[in-house]
């Protein structure tokens, strides 16, 4: 199975802050006796729809030095249960025409198929029955771990963009699990055993541990009667204990003074990165919008003052962009990121990027607040088109442990953010020491 | 407690024994469906959710003004309107040597500044009101595509318009855009499997302009003036070569109106350019490209059929078969597992450009196991053209392909596309309500005539990248004479 955008951390950072507003607006939520989540997200524009369980466990609920376990597992879970053989689930699912998948990351783990609505129910019988009822042998065990453990040493030294970015996580989260590699290093996924996994599928594969998404030509009521009648005679095995906060790397630790500057013959051109790592912010916590609207601010667009100095007035470099990433159940990150025309622009590109944030400070108007706030919430509406990217758009907000209410109410506290909240992030940031990394090529090639 | 019990005669103990177990097979008979053995079809076929049919009606309309035909369909869920459009013949397979690299310049021009609009007022413009304009250029076609809220409508057609009939193409803007020509040659160097295909594609068409890409042609690229994108705009971007679809919540008149505001004042006609049909080196023996990586890719390509041919559908279905599907199903993606621990994704499809038709697959893995995949694929693939498919695996193919069609109303975008695709292709106004019938109106005999004529032996190349260094030597085919 494939592994989502959280390898790439950095690259894909442009791409995040999945908003949604009007979207769930119709969305509802309820709980089943077993303490199974379930959100129904109405759209009746064609008989599809999508179907998803997400299991609050990924690559930060793995024992200390045990790296990958989850996602061998999301592989194993294709592998047959009790009631179906190896290949099983695929077969029945491609058959029925659906699209299916899954994916493994830092804080959840989640599987999903696209299907025809007349087929939901065998999607839902076989994703339940794979909740209690996985089995496999050492035989396919040790098999699957060969075929992850080929992919982990495909995956290195292919793209050495990515390669360079998986060093810079390691070294940005000191020591945090949120920085390792989300399948596991090589090494580490070939000490892995069969138990390991049981273990892992035990204490985090439980309805009580994991939310049921349907996203589709569904009603609230047919949505809970269909819930009840395939997940809800499963017992929840009551995990105890919060793991997320005792995963935390202290707050020290986020003032580190490493930076990272390699140069690479397989790179043809430039990249760097600055990076701030910022607390958690709970939703209710304006800071967490005001960021949203700080990087927006400074690289979101073409009038943006990043894109106008780097690219237009300067020509140092031709993509740019500020993120913040804050779905996680651990700390946020701030970034920066530039790819360099030429590798010599590396020490001007990151001068010109803290100069504008100094700037930032005077030359951020309620006018650019204003038209910052447009510019994000004008295209919502778009969430709602197609019921997979709804439904993808819980996945994240959920799985990192915010809540449907949060994604509801995203519009309103974008809104209510104040210039001087945006100065106050500003302040915050410029308080926390830049962690900053590029990766150059050897040589450059110039036409 | 003592029982008091009915002394039954030997005959009626035998009579009720029969008679109980007579029940019981009954009894077990009828539930077997249900509850002692899993039964897909049965779930889906006695599902509380099945009654609901469902097939998209496309509507054809005509402008009112300038008699432009287009394709609609019509999906009020949101207040959201799509379009998608291209001019045909006009991709960089079709540029003229003088003006090579033109389609792909001004993709990235038309939103740099348009009638009195710099590129920041233009672009501000469309970020605030959430307008998606987008365009871009294959071998074929120039591309557009626009996505904007319903009460936007008039602004989204204007910009659009303004783009498409008085874009700036200012030298300053036209040097950002070689810039980044620059750049993504660059990464085409870097990125070993975008490195691969452009490779392959110059090996394949040898000589014939679809050998083109931005990494071959970038001298050319940068040559480019702004008087040449003018050139090419008008030869090209015309209203006889248009294409265009909509949809979303949006009436007939009112989409009828928006297909005149969005190409009012093009040119009307192109002076169109010639291209020959392809020929497509599937002959030449394979090739190997070397570098130090530790993942081998290869790409594999044999002569396929238009979309308009009879034998297109059993082609289809047959490769389906072989390595098609969710990929996770197919002979070649089964075969392959079976091997221990080998690679994560065989895929491979039909492709139909304008002059070329071909098959066309994908697969990776480590250096060392690449020789030992690279094998199962041409044994997986000579196997399919000697013996055929069963008629289980067709049914199965054919059940996923019809299955699954629902899926592509997901996004009024992708109505949009696949209607544009329809008009391209000449598949008729009621594509979408036969498209399933097609399918499964093919039958064995077809598909296995067609494999025996194109899973050959002959028909197979590959091309691939990696370390030779790791990989090995590769075993010849036992039937192949040196």
């Amino acid at each position: 199975m494939k592994k989502f955008a959280l390898y790439f951390l950095i690259v894909g950072l442009t791409l995040m802050s999945y908003p949604a507003q009007a979207v769930l607006s119709a969305a509802e939520e309820f709980y089943l006796d077993n303490g199974l989540q379930v959100v129904v997200i109405p759209n009746h524009k064609a008989p599809i729809i999508k179907h998803i369980v997400l299991y609050k466990a990924g690559r930060i609920d793995e024992p200390q030095g045990k790296g990958g376990i989850a996602h061998l597992l999301e592989h194993l879970m294709f592998r047959g249960t009790h009631k179906f053989k190896d290949g099983e689930f695929n077969r029945l699912i491609e058959q029925n025409g659906g699209e299916s998948n899954a994916g493994t990351g830092h804080d959840y783990t989640y599987y999903h198929q696209f299907i025809s609505l007349d087929r939901l129910e065998l999607a839902m019988y076989l994703e339940a029955d794979r909740m209690t009822g996985l089995s496999f042998d050492e035989k396919t065990f040790a098999k699957e771990r060969e075929v992850v453990y080929q992919e982990r040493q495909e995956r290195l030294n292919n793209s050495p963009a990515r390669d360079f970015w998986e060093q810079v996580n390691e070294l940005f989260w000191q020591g945090d699990l949120h920085g390792k590699p989300i399948g596991g290093t090589a090494e580490e996924i070939k000490n892995i055993t069969r138990q390991d996994i049981l273990d892992f599928y035990q204490k985090f594969y439980t309805p009580d541990n994991a939310i049921l998404i349907l996203s589709g030509d569904i009603d609230t009521e047919t949505a809970r009667q269909l819930a009840q009648k395939y997940y809800g005679k499963i017992s929840p095995r009551r995990i105890v204990g919060e793991t997320e906060a005792s995963k935390q790397s202290p707050l020290g630790n986020r003032h580190q003074k490493y930076n990272v500057s390699v140069e690479r013959d397989d790179l043809k051109f430039g990249r760097l990165a600055v990076l701030y790592r910022l607390p958690r912010y709970p939703s209710d916590n304006p800071l967490l919008y005001a960021n949203i609207i700080l990087a927006d601010y400074l690289g979101g667009s073409v009038t943006s003052p990043l894109y106008k100095k780097l690219r237009l007035e300067e020509r140092l470099s031709s993509s740019q962009a500020a993120s913040f990433d804050f779905l996680s159940r651990g700390d946020s990150t701030f970034s920066f990121y530039a790819q360099m025309n030429q590798k010599q622009n590396n020490q001007k590109i990151r001068r010109i990027f803290f100069k504008t944030l100094e700037e930032t400070k005077h030359k951020f108007t309620d006018q650019a607040l204003q038209q910052v706030k447009k510019r994000l919430l004008s295209g919502l509406i778009y969430d709602n088109d197609n019921p997979a990217t709804a439904a993808e758009i819980v996945v994240a907000w959920l799985g990192s442990g915010y809540t449907l209410a949060d994604i509801k109410n995203y519009e309103d506290k974008i809104n209510r953010v104040t210039r001087l909240q945006v100065k106050q992030a500003l302040e915050e940031l410029q308080k926390t020491n830049p962690f900053w990394a590029e990766a150059l090529p050897m040589t450059e090639e110039n036409h | 407690m003592p029982e008091m019990q009915k002394i039954k005669s030997k005959g009626q103990q035998i009579l009720s024994l029969a008679l109980v177990g007579g029940l019981i097979y009954l009894a077990v008979l009828w539930l077997w469906p249900t509850v002692f053995h899993f039964n897909p079809q049965y779930l889906v076929e006695n599902s509380s959710l099945k009654n609901k049919t469902f097939s998209g009606t496309v509507k054809e309309i005509v402008s009112p003004k300038l008699r432009l035909k287009a394709y609609l369909y019509e999906e009020q869920t949101n207040p959201i309107v799509s379009v998608s459009f291209l001019f045909k013949e006009s991709g960089t397979a079709y540029e003229p040597q003088n003006l090579i690299g033109s389609a792909t310049l001004l993709a990235s021009m038309l939103k740099k500044g348009a009638g009195p609009y710099g590129m920041t007022k233009f672009n501000e413009q469309l970020e605030e009101n959430a307008i998606h304009l987008g365009f871009s250029a294959d071998k074929d076609n120039f591309y557009g595509v626009l996505l904007f809220i319903k009460d936007d409508m008039e602004k989204a057609a204007k910009l659009t318009n303004l783009a498409l009939t008085s874009p700036k193409l200012e030298e300053k803007y036209l040097s950002l855009s070689k810039n980044d020509a620059r750049q993504k040659y660059k990464f085409m160097l870097e990125d070993p499997n975008t490195y691969l295909n452009i490779m392959a594609n110059e090996k394949l068409f040898s000589d014939h302009p679809y050998r083109r890409s931005l990494y071959s042609e970038i001298n050319n690229i940068l040559r480019r003036t702004p008087d040449d994108l003018r050139k090419y705009t008008k030869q090209y971007l015309t209203r006889d070569q248009l294409i265009v679809s909509v949809s979303g919540d949006i009436s007939e008149d009112e989409a009828s109106k928006l297909v005149d505001s969005l190409f009012v004042s093009l040119p009307t006609t192109s002076s169109p350019s010639n291209l020959k049909r392809a020929k497509i080196d599937i002959a030449s023996p394979d090739e190997h490209i070397q570098r130090k990586i530790n993942q081998s890719i290869g790409l594999f390509y044999g002569q396929g059929v238009s979309r308009q041919d009879d034998r297109f559908y059993p082609l289809l279905l047959a490769m389906e078969v072989l390595c098609g599907g969710g990929g996770l199903n197919s002979r070649i993606q089964k075969a392959a597992r079976a091997n221990q621990g080998l690679t994560y994704g065989v895929y491979g499809s039909l492709a139909n450009l304008d002059k070329a038709d071909f098959l066309h697959g994908r697969f990776s893995t480590t250096p060392e196991n690449f020789y030992t995949l690279k094998q199962i694929v041409r044994e997986e693939w000579e196997k399919l053209g000697a013996h055929g498919v069963s008629a289980e695996e067709l049914q199965q193919v054919k059940d996923y392909m019809i299955a699954s069609e629902p899926l592509r109303y997901a996004d009024i975008d992708n109505i949009s596309a696949t209607m544009t695709g329809m008009q391209k292709m000449n598949l008729g106004l009621d594509f979408l309500q036969k498209r399933n019938t097609y399918i499964d109106n093919v039958n064995l005999e077809d598909v296995n005539r067609v494999a025996k004529e194109y899973f050959t032996p002959q028909n197979l190349r590959f091309i691939s990248i990696g370390d030779s260094d790791k990989m090995g030597v590769e075993k010849k085919n036992e039937n192949s004479v040196d």
